[in-house]
C-alpha cells in the first residue's frame, strides 16, 4: 500500500497566515503604498524636490503631471575637484540665478542633474570648458536638444511627421518618459502603455509585443540613470523576458510593480532575480504582484500566504514591502547578509543557512497543514490532540542547558524572568546525562493517552505560528524498510521555533522532531481532517536563542545580496562602513555617489554627515 | 531490538569522533539509499555525502553533544530515531555555535544511517 502525503488534509482550518505587520520594513517608505495620496509633491516645476532617495509616493498619476516645459537633464564632467556643494554655489555664481537643481545622480565621474527648465540647461551649456577645482566642467544635453526646442509637449508629438523614422520613434519614447517620469527622474509609471496615445501612434502593441518595453528601457536609462522606482502595470505581461535587462539598465531600482498583469508562474520572476539574471535586482525593497495569477493562486493554497512569502524571497530576498504589507526581508540590500546591521555574531557561521527545506510540494503541505493544527491544539486544547497521536506514539522531552550563544537574540522590551526549566528537566530523558535505565524508559512516554497525560501536565503555552520567520523546518519522506521486507511511509518533520510559556511569560526555544505517518482511511486522525498521524514526538527544549541564524544567508552572498559589487567593492563598503558608522544602504549610496573612490568618499564624509538623515547611520 | 538507548548514545559518540578525526571514516555509516539534509541542502548516497562533510570549508571541527534522546522509530521497523544538540567549534573560532542534528538509524547486518539532518539553529 503507498500513501500519497500531498493528498487530503484540507479542511484543518488554520494556515499560517500572512499577519506579520508588526515586523516593518525597517525605515523603508512603502512608496506604492501610498500611490495617488500624495500630490503635494508635484506642485510644478519650481517645487522643492523631495530628492531620489526621499520618501513621497512612487507614482506620479499622469494626470497630475500637468507640466509642459518639463526639467531637463544635463550631465557634468569634470567637477571632480571640487564638491557638490561648491559646484552649486559655483554655478549659481555663474549664472548670477539660483540654479535650483532638483536632484543629483552621479555614474563613475558624470554627475546628472535636473534643472526646471530648459533656459536654465542653455545657460549651463554655455559655461562648458570653464574651470572649476582645478578642472574643466563639461555640459551636455541628456536629451536631444532639437526635439526638445521644437516641441516640448509630449502629448501633442505623436501627430508630428519626421523624416527619419527610427530617430521619431525614439524622440517619441522619450516624449512618452517625460510624460510619465515624476519631477526628480526617480520615478517611472509604464503602466497601461496599450492605451498610450504616443505608444498607438509608433504603431507599437505593448500586449503582443514585448520589444517595446526594450526599447523604452535603454532609452530610460539615458535620461533617467538614477531610477528607483517603476511600474508595469496593467500592460497584459505574462512573461517578464521583455524587461529581462531591467536590474542592467537601473541596478539600483528599489520599487517594483508588476500589478494587474497575466503572470502564472513564479519562475517568471528569476529572470529578474539571480537565479536567471546576471544583472539581478539586488536593491528591491517593495514589489506589487497584486492582480497576477500567480499570486492569486498560491494564496489560495492551503498554507498560501507564506509560501507565497517564500517563493518571492526566493527570488528578491531583500524585498521588505510586498503587496503594500510589511513582510520582513531575509537579506540587507547591497551588502552581503553577514554585514546585516541586525549583529555581529551571524558571521561566524561556516555554511550558508535556508529558512526552511521541503522535499516536494506534497510533503510541504502537508507539513503546514499538520503544523498549523498541532500547535492550534497544542496551545488551545491538548487533550483534542489524542486524535493526531497514534495509538503506539511515543513522546519524549530533553532540556538543553548549555547557556545562549546570542546574547542579542532576547526578546525586545521583555526582560525574562529568571527562566526555570526544572518542571521539564525533571522528566527529561537525556541520554547523554541520564544513566540509570529506569529513568531512560520511565521518561519515555508510550502510547496515546500516555501522552496526552504528559503534556497536559506541561506548562501552557502560546506558539507564535503566524510569524513565520520565528520558525524554521525541514521534511522529509523516508520509505523505511520494515521488518517483513515492506518498506512503510514516513515522514520526518524537524522544527525549531519558540513559545511563550504562559504562566511565566518567558520566551523558550525548542526543537521538535516529528515521524508521521499517513492517516488511515476512517482513523481517529482522518476523521479530524488531519493527513497524518505522530508516530515520534522528541522536543528539546533550551533557553531563548532568537530566531536569526536561520534567516536565510543566500548561498551566494555577492551574487545574491550585494547586488552584484565585486569582491573590492565589498571590502571597501566594509571598510567605509566601519569608518563612518554608515548602514549599509547608505554606505552604498556614499560610494556610488562618489564613483567608488574609497579615498574620495572618505575625506568627504566629514563634509556631507551633517545633510544625511538620521536613518542612515547604524 | 537490544537496548536502543545504548545503540543511540554509542552510535553518537562514535559518529562525532570519526567526524572530528577524519570525515572520512564517516562512509561506511552511510547507504546508497541515504539522505542528508545539510542546513536545507538535500543530498543522496554515501558517497555524495561523505563527499559534501569533506569539504566543509573548516580543518578542525569539535562537536560538543549537550543532549541525546532516541526512540523507536515505526512498529515493524528496525529503526530508531535519534535527536542530538549540541555545540559546535570550528578551527580557531571560540564562540561555539549551537546546533541540532537527527538520526533515523535503521539496521539490517549493523545500523546504518538512513535519514540524517543537519542544522546549525543557534547561532
Amino acid at each position: 500500500m503507498s500513501y500519497n502525503y500531498g493528498q487530503g488534509g484540507r479542511s484543518r482550518g488554520r494556515g499560517r497566515g500572512r499577519g506579520r505587520d508588526q515586523n516593518g520594513g525597517g525605515g523603508h517608505n512603502p512608496m506604492f503604498s501610498r500611490l495617488g495620496s500624495e500630490s503635494d509633491s508635484y506642485g510644478g516645476p519650481g517645487a522643492a524636490g523631495a530628492g531620489a532617495a526621499g520618501g513621497g509616493a512612487a507614482f506620479a498619476d499622469t494626470s497630475m503631471v500637468g507640466y509642459t516645459g518639463g526639467p531637463v537633464q544635463v550631465s557634468i564632467k569634470g567637477w571632480g575637484g571640487g564638491t557638490e556643494s561648491s559646484l552649486m554655489r559655483f554655478l549659481d555664481n555663474k549664472t548670477g540665478r539660483s540654479v535650483n537643481i532638483k536632484s543629483v545622480n552621479y555614474r563613475g565621474d558624470i554627475m546628472y542633474v535636473l534643472v526646471p527648465s530648459m533656459d536654465i540647461a542653455q545657460e549651463l551649456l554655455k559655461l562648458s570648458g570653464i574651470r572649476f577645482a582645478g578642472g574643466k566642467l563639461i555640459f551636455q544635453l541628456k536629451i536631444p536638444q532639437v526635439r526638445f526646442g521644437a516641441d516640448s509637449t509630449g502629448r501633442d508629438m505623436q501627430g508630428s511627421s519626421s523624416t527619419s523614422e527610427s530617430a521619431n520613434i525614439k524622440d517619441r519614447l522619450i516624449n512618452l518618459l517625460q510624460t510619465r517620469a515624476d519631477m526628480q527622474g526617480s520615478s517611472l509609471d509604464l503602466s497601461s502603455l496599450a492605451q498610450d496615445n504616443i505608444i498607438r501612434s509608433i504603431g507599437a502593441d505593448p500586449l503582443r509585443d514585448g520589444k517595446i518595453f526594450k526599447a523604452i528601457l535603454v532609452i530610460a536609462e539615458q535620461i533617467y540613470p538614477g531610477l528607483v522606482t517603476i511600474s508595469f502595470a496593467d500592460n497584459g505581461l505574462r512573461s517578464l523576458r521583455s524587461i529581462v535587462d531591467l536590474g542592467a539598465h537601473f541596478p539600483g531600482l528599489r520599487n517594483l510593480s508588476l500589478m494587474n498583469n497575466m503572470i502564472s508562474d513564479f519562475r517568471e520572476l528569476d529572470c529578474l532575480s539571480s537565479a536567471g539574471s546576471t544583472a539581478p535586482l539586488g536593491q528591491l525593497a517593495e514589489l506589487i504582484l497584486l492582480g497576477n495569477p500567480a499570486r492569486e493562486a498560491e494564496l489560495a493554497q492551503p498554507g498560501g500566504g507564506v509560501s507565497y512569502v517564500d517563493k518571492v524571497h526566493q527570488r528578491f530576498p531583500t524585498v521588505s514591502m510586498l503587496d503594500m504589507n510589511p513582510v520582513t526581508p531575509r537579506a540587507q540590500p547591497g551588502l552581503p547578509a553577514e554585514v546585516r546591521s541586525d549583529g555581529d555574531a551571524i558571521k561566524q557561521l561556516p555554511f550558508s543557512t535556508e529558512q526552511s527545506f521541503v522535499e516536494n510540494q506534497g510533503i510541504g503541505d502537508m507539513a503546514n497543514t499538520f503544523l498549523a493544527g498541532f500547535f492550534g491544539l497544542y496551545d488551545g486544547n491538548r487533550s483534542g490532540l489524542a486524535n493526531i497521536y497514534d495509538q503506539e506514539a511515543q513522546f519524549s522531552l530533553m532540556v538543553d542547558t548549555s547557556p545562549p550563544t546570542n546574547a542579542f537574540a532576547q526578546p525586545k522590551a521583555q526582560s525574562q524572568k529568571h527562566v526555570d526549566l526544572s518542571v521539564y528537566i525533571r522528566i527529561s530523558r537525556n541520554l547523554a546525562r541520564v544513566k540509570s535505565h529506569i529513568k531512560r524508559s520511565s521518561a519515555l512516554t508510550v502510547g496515546r493517552d500516555a501522552i496526552i497525560q504528559t503534556i497536559s501536565q506541561l506548562p501552557a503555552t502560546q506558539h507564535p505560528v503566524q510569524d513565520a520567520q520565528r520558525f524554521s523546518f525541514d521534511a522529509w519522506q523516508a520509505n523505511v524498510p520494515g521488518a517483513q521486507g515492506v518498506p512503510l511511509t514516513v515522514a520526518i518533520l524537524v522544527i525549531h521555533g519558540e513559545f511563550t510559556e504562559l504562566p511565566s511569560q518567558n520566551t523558550i526555544s525548542f526543537d521538535r522532531v516529528f515521524a508521521l505517518a499517513p492517516a488511515q482511511p476512517g482513523s481517529a486522525a482522518a476523521s479530524v481532517g488531519s493527513p497524518c498521524v505522530i508516530v515520534n514526538d522528541q522536543l528539546t527544549l533550551r533557553r531563548y536563542n532568537g530566531f536569526h541564524s536561520w534567516l536565510a544567508m543566500p548561498a551566494d552572498p555577492p551574487a545574491a545580496a550585494s547586488g552584484g559589487l565585486s569582491p573590492e567593492q565589498q571590502e571597501m563598503a566594509r571598510a567605509l562602513q566601519e569608518q563612518t558608522g554608515l548602514n549599509a544602504e547608505w554606505t552604498l549610496k556614499c560610494l556610488e555617489n562618489y564613483g567608488w573612490n574609497y579615498q574620495l568618499a572618505l575625506s568627504e564624509f566629514p563634509q556631507i554627515r551633517g545633510t544625511l538623515p538620521r536613518e542612515a547611520f547604524q | 531490538m537490544s537496548d536502543h538507548n545504548e545503540i543511540a548514545k554509542q552510535f553518537v559518540e562514535y559518529y562525532y569522533q570519526a567526524f572530528g578525526s577524519d570525515r572520512n571514516n564517516l562512509a561506511p555509516l552511510y547507504r546508497d539509499m541515504s539522505v542528508m539534509s545539510w542546513e536545507g541542502t538535500p543530498i543522496q548516497g554515501a558517497k555524495n555525502i561523505v563527499e559534501k562533510l569533506v569539504s566543509l570549508p573548516f580543518q578542525r571541527v569539535a562537536h560538543k553533544v549537550t543532549t541525546i534522546d532516541t526512540q523507536p522509530s515505526l512498529p515493524n521497523t528496525n529503526a530508531i530515531v535519534i535527536v542530538v544538540t549540541g555545540q559546535l567549534l570550528v578551527d580557531e573560532e571560540t564562540k561555539p555555535q549551537q546546533y541540532t542534528q537527527m538520526f533515523q538509524l535503521v539496521q539490517d547486518n549493523g545500523f546504518f544511517i538512513f535519514n540524517d539532518i543537519f542544522r546549525l539553529n543557534y547561532a
